[in-house]
């Protein structure tokens, strides 16, 4: 066993946390670079195996029901595959199948629509399929598969809304599950790697969500100057709305689980200061979002999550540039007055919670 | 930290932590930030963020007034902006972070100058010379600052000066063409950079960074490879010559990161390269499409099964 193992359990141990001699850990899992290989490899193997069981059963392929009941065994057998098996061949193996076993669910679902037919159908067709990726990646047994499904449900249950004449809330139930997710990362013993894989999912999903519908939807920007649209309930600012409070709900819940309780200062001073962020950046589309996965990354001590968290805040900033709706002196001054509140928190932070008063408590 | 993570989830799962103890092993393991820990990361959180948005603010901002600003404005307002930042550099000390960041700031500023003397004054200057420019002007700083971040950013307007360079000309000197002029440029300028990085790592503590390694080594790592792909798509009288560096490459890749300074990352990207590489070789030697569907589904199964189990086995050794 390694020096870390003997220190981490030997740390355990003298906190009475656990008690006798050290266990047999599990070999560790894979870094993430070796799993978006895994993904990637998985990802082509699917396209050309999709390709050939195409050029073989051309003749089955243009029966849908043929191809809907030949999706469904190849995702089952991948599932058999995974379930029974921790061997990377395998696992690569099944991740192949079951993707090409998706998409040939999909063509079917989406085969069935045309050009008039009703936005509601549509909406639906969007929704169920939103519904197949969401359970695919509650069942499937593997990593990765389940990090990519959980993304494609959340993309399609947010494209399934906009149909719905629903824009823009979704990212913040979006951003909702993925902060629970996080922070109850350690929670439930037997589900640690699929909250995980989840989290990682809506991670993606809400990065991408967030970076791309406002130019998606007719070039609408976030907060209270975006003209209303009357064609849909939900205005963008209502989405940016709901994702400050997520915001303020994740400060409270990381404050929750130091057991302070919310009438203490620091924690009403916190979620003050979080409101005029939030409140700051309310017109800079993604600025919560980028900032709300550092900070869920730094609270887990989690590295990937925090640079996905800066890479993401970079192209916000950057993708802001290029928002029609608003002019470009707004958009500046949305920026100056989110940097200097940010600067000014900080001066703040230095000079009355001096480096003793935080270690004497 | 990773490495933490995944053994206290190990602990949970076989259920030797009581779940009412979960949250006092992640505190003992140090994975849930204690106050000091928090404090030092809001610190510097803070002040990155505070720093990139309010020059991100300048940019919009000159950009808005572009036309109804005086020249004079416009330079005098960016100019101050960076005798600000070094004056910031110099003023708070210059080994501190926020010391750091400050002369990014201003080494970024001067970029911002460069593109408005060449707007306002309409030079006929390419777009590589500003980009070139650039480098040389916050060279200096470069070398004063010991930032590993700025070093980074000196290395990429670089990089874009000579991709902007060879895009304009096509070549490099009058006896030195070949249509893959740029990815040779890319992969030498970055694989110099990379044995330069790592050579000058091991006595200076501020260049050791991992991610600056990996992502020099991506971008030579890919343009080798590039020109290896090419090399057996367009099959030219050349074509050994690429194959040669490439497996040499490769070769130095393993001996430095297996042998001498063990990372996965290098690795796993040489594994990616080989593996793209063969899938292209065996591409070529295969006409009927639905046999080349399942050659290609097989290489990738049977090649990726094989690097990841290989990959697996190296970073159980550098855990034990």
């Amino acid at each position: 066993m390694s020096a870390t193992h003997s220190q981490l359990w030997q740390k355990l141990k003298d906190a009475n946390l656990v008690h006798g001699e050290m266990p047999r850990f599990e070999q560790d899992g894979s870094p993430w670079y070796i799993k978006f290989l895994l993904g990637m490899a998985g990802w082509w193997a699917a396209a050309f195996g999709l390709s050939f069981v195409m050029l073989v059963f051309t003749i089955f392929m243009k029966n849908p029901i043929a191809v809907f009941i030949l999706g469904n065994l190849l995702i089952g057998g991948a599932f058999f595959i995974l379930r029974q098996s921790e061997q990377t061949f395998l696992e690569q193996l099944g991740f192949a199948i079951s993707l090409t076993g998706q998409f040939l669910v999909m063509l079917v679902i989406f085969h069935a629509l045309g050009s008039d037919t009703p936005k509601f159908n549509v909406a639906l067709n969007w929704a169920l399929a939103g519904l197949f990726q969401a359970v695919l990646a509650l069942m499937i047994p593997n990593f990765v598969h389940r990090v990519f499904c959980t993304w494609n449900a959340a993309i399609l249950f947010s494209v399934a809304l906009l149909l719905f004449e629903l824009p823009y809330i979704f990212s913040s139930v979006v951003m909702l599950l993925m902060v629970w997710c996080w922070l109850h990362e350690y929670t439930y013993a037997k589900h640690i790697e699929k909250i995980r894989a989840i989290a990682y999912g809506l991670t993606f999903a809400l990065v991408s969500i967030e970076g791309f519908v406002p130019f998606i939807s007719g070039g609408a920007s976030s907060g209270w100057k975006t003209p209303v649209n009357i064609e849909y309930i939900t205005q963008p600012w209502m989405g940016e709305l709901l994702l400050g409070c997520v915001a303020l709900y994740m400060v409270w819940l990381l404050f929750r689980q130091y057991k302070q309780p919310i009438r203490q200062p620091v924690v009403m001073l916190s979620l003050f200061a979080t409101l005029l962020v939030v409140a700051a950046s309310f017109e800079a589309t993604g600025l919560t979002v980028g900032m709300v996965i550092v900070l869920l990354g730094f609270m887990g001590s989690n590295r990937v999550l925090m640079g996905i968290g800066i890479v993401s805040l970079l192209f916000y900033v950057s993708a802001y540039y290029y928002l029609l709706e608003t002019t470009l002196l707004d958009k500046s001054l949305t920026l100056l007055a989110v940097g200097v509140l940010l600067l000014g928190l900080r001066w703040l932070m230095l000079h009355f919670i001096s480096q003793g008063e935080v270690n004497a408590r | 930290m990773n490495h933490t993570r995944f053994l206290i989830a190990s602990l949970i799962k076989q259920g030797l932590i009581p779940e009412d103890k979960i949250p006092d092993a992640l505190r003992v393991s140090k994975l849930t930030p204690d106050k000091t820990a928090w404090f030092s990361f809001l610190d510097r959180f803070l002040l990155v963020v505070g720093a990139v948005l309010l020059v991100s603010a300048l940019t919009f901002f000159i950009a808005y007034n572009w036309t109804e600003m005086s020249r004079l404005a416009k330079f005098a307002l960016v100019e101050v902006c960076i005798v600000l930042a070094v004056f910031a550099y110099w003023k708070v000390g210059t080994q501190q972070l926020s010391a750091k960041i400050a002369l990014l700031t201003a080494s970024l500023l001067l970029g911002v100058l460069l593109a408005l003397y060449g707007q306002t004054y309409q030079t006929g200057a390419d777009p590589w010379q500003l980009f070139f420019n650039w480098a040389l002007l916050i060279l200096p700083w470069v070398f004063i600052a010991q930032f590993h971040v700025l070093w980074m950013v000196f290395l990429f307007l670089l990089n874009l000066s000579l991709v902007l360079y060879i895009n304009t000309f096509g070549i490099f000197f009058v006896w030195f063409f070949t249509p893959e002029l740029l990815f040779w440029s890319l992969f030498a300028l970055n694989a110099v950079a990379l044995v330069v990085w790592e050579y000058m790592s091991q006595t200076k503590e501020w260049l050791q960074s991992v991610w600056a390694t990996r992502l020099l080594a991506v971008v030579s790592g890919a343009s080798i490879t590039i020109l290896v792909v090419n090399s057996i798509i367009g099959a030219s009288v050349y074509a050994i010559v690429p194959w040669l560096i490439w497996l040499g490459y490769l070769g130095v890749l393993y001996a430095y990161y297996r042998l001498k300074k063990p990372d996965l990352f290098m690795l796993a990207g040489g594994c990616l390269s080989v593996g793209t590489v063969m899938l292209f070789f065996i591409g070529q030697y295969i006409i009927d499409s639905a046999i080349v569907s399942l050659a290609f589904l097989t290489f990738i199964l049977v090649f990726g099964g094989a690097s990841s189990k290989w990959l697996k086995h190296v970073q159980k050794e550098m855990q034990s």
